[in-house]
């Protein structure tokens, strides 16, 4: 255990400690900062960073940096619960279309490309504009737009795994198809999901944040960094260090959940392996 | 077919088709009785896999596969499982025939338990019992493929199909991925297994000294077909036909003095029906 630790190069250990205190910022905003996200004060309107408030103050005069930490909760269930969604639809149907024939395999393939040839942030605004603006409707909408992409990855892994020998060997023994798919083509497929986890998760804090950026994503009285950077939109001219620090949120967690899926497919990936981050 | 009953195996007219204008298998017969083991050897795509294969039920097949007198296509498919389970199969490359995400006691597991043939508290013995039957250690059942050789792993392949008690198991070349003194191993315990539980063996090879050591008769396949089939001593000794001749006389003769005093025959490879015609 401990060998295996020290093998955890300073890269992987900043976004474990990152991640972890994402997560603490999650469950425990208050911790972090003593303002009250939904405080007043007319004497503090749209601020520059100070001491009292580290990211500035909003249009109404509350605190910026303690609306992202209290925004962190609903930003990554939005994020975790997208990405849940797009592996509940698309691990199954992978698995089924790679083994099945090739009417069922091409029924889910169709629906994969007609769901991919959509540009993602397009689909969202058509479904959110017809399926209502909640919070529910934007996690289920942006896991199914992940659905292809976890699909088209199973399908793959299972097509080449069923000609495997191992497999074979397994269904000589007398396995059933369901007991092959279960036990040991998934067990043995979901490797590369590992970097399109974070992948996903990225890509939802981002869509998120383009649908709340048009009024389609949360709506009051939740906030995400994504309506904080609507909200400051208006005051682009006046005060840009507002929307300057909503943005770089966004980015920047965009960015480290990004990294981190390149740092797993790095691990994963065996011609890779031994090069240390 | 008076002698029916004493037939194992039994193939009669047995085409295999992968969807090519040629039969890999083109309209075999081969008969196997309990307690043989019959070679079965020719070059690289001969098609003697996929005879394995139609057997236990990987490959397309027409004709009639007739094991224990029952005909395997006619049965139901519970029938067909049980009946499965006493026709096994090892494969030729040890790596790859083992999930590499399974425990391996839990590899060689899992037919017992699919087959309701344990109950979940027995297995744990029994796979003990299996592995030191292919001397591994019963402690070894808690560990990945990935920690073995391919000898061991060839042994894990065997526990597994023998796991079952089957009456006949079917080697795809099982040797042939492992070096010369792990060869001589597993063959041995194949021969011990023979003499211990009666099995009965479909053994494929191209390595013709492997064939003389364990079989007891042999049939040539070419092109699909099968060219001479006899008691190993008759066919090494005095093969009949051309094609045997050509493939005996490749063998390298272990002393080098020996060599080259035989005029080498040499077929005409880009005719090779002419050889199924004149051979004869």
């Amino acid at each position: 255990m401990i060998t295996r630790l020290r093998n955890i190069g300073p890269a992987r250990w900043v976004l474990i400690i990152v991640g972890l205190l994402a997560l603490i910022i999650a469950i425990w905003p208050g911790l972090f900062t003593s303002n009250d996200p939904h405080a007043i004060d007319s004497n503090a309107i749209l601020q520059l960073p100070s001491f009292a408030h580290p990211f500035g103050t909003d249009e109404a005069g509350a605190d910026v940096l303690s609306r992202i930490l209290y925004a962190t909760r609903l930003e990554l269930s939005i994020a975790v619960g997208s990405m849940l969604i797009g592996l509940l639809i698309g691990l199954p149907t992978g698995l089924i279309a790679g083994y099945s024939n090739k009417f069922v395999d091409a029924t889910f393939s169709g629906m994969a490309a007609a769901t991919l040839a959509f540009p993602l942030i397009l689909f969202a605004i058509l479904m959110v504009a017809s399926l209502g603006t909640t919070t529910i409707s934007l996690v289920g909408i942006i896991g199914f737009l992940f659905f292809p992409r976890v699909f088209l990855l199973i399908r793959a892994q299972t097509k080449s795994l069923k000609e495997r020998e191992f497999i074979e060997a397994t269904r000589v023994i007398g396995v059933s198809s369901t007991r092959i798919l279960f036990r040991h083509i998934l067990p043995n497929a979901t490797g590369p999901l590992l970097n399109l986890v974070p992948q996903m998760m990225a890509e939802a804090l981002l869509v998120e944040a383009g649908l709340s950026y048009l009024g389609l994503g949360v709506q009051l009285p939740d906030a995400t960094w994504g309506t904080i950077l609507q909200n400051s939109k208006r005051f682009y001219v006046t005060s840009p260090a507002y929307a300057v620090i909503a943005g770089l949120t966004i980015t920047a967690a965009a960015a480290l959940l990004l990294w981190a899926g390149e740092l797993i497919s790095e691990s994963t990936n065996p011609l890779k392996r031994g090069r240390r981050l | 077919m008076t002698n029916s009953n004493l037939q194992l195996l039994e193939i009669e007219d047995l085409v295999v088709n992968y969807g090519s204008p040629k039969n890999a298998v083109d309209h075999i017969n081969l008969n196997i009785a309990p307690g043989e083991t019959l070679g079965l050897v020719g070059e690289s795509g001969s098609g003697k896999s996929s005879v394995a294969r139609a057997i236990v039920g990987l490959a397309p097949v027409r004709g009639c596969i007739r094991f224990e007198g029952k005909i395997l296509s006619d049965l139901g498919r519970r029938e067909l499982r049980s009946t499965r389970s006493r026709l096994q199969m090892i494969f030729q490359d040890p790596y790859s025939t083992l999930d590499p995400r399974m425990r391996i006691g839990d590899q060689i597991a899992e037919p017992l338990l699919i087959h309701g043939i344990l109950k979940r508290s027995e297995v744990r013995e029994r796979v003990a019992q299996l592995l030191e039957r292919v001397e591994l250690e019963s402690a070894m059942a808690s560990r990945y493929p990935h920690e073995f050789s391919g000898g061991q792993r060839q042994r894990i392949a065997i526990a597994r199909a023998v796991g079952l008690e089957p009456r006949l198991i079917i080697c795809d070349e099982p040797t042939s991925a492992l070096d010369v003194s792990v060869q001589a191993q597993i063959l041995k315990l194949l021969t011990d297994l023979q003499h211990n539980q009666g099995l009965t063996y479909l053994f494929i090879a191209h390595n013709l000294a492997v064939v003389r050591q364990m079989c007891h008769r042999v049939a040539v396949m070419y092109l699909g077909q099968i060219v001479e089939i006899g008691p190993v001593e008759e066919v090494f000794d005095n093969p009949q036909h051309d094609y045997t001749k050509a493939l005996l006389d490749a063998v390298l003769e272990p002393d080098p003095a020996s060599r080259h005093i035989k005029p080498k025959i040499s077929l005409n490879l880009n005719n090779p029906e002419e050889i199924m015609e004149v051979g004869r």
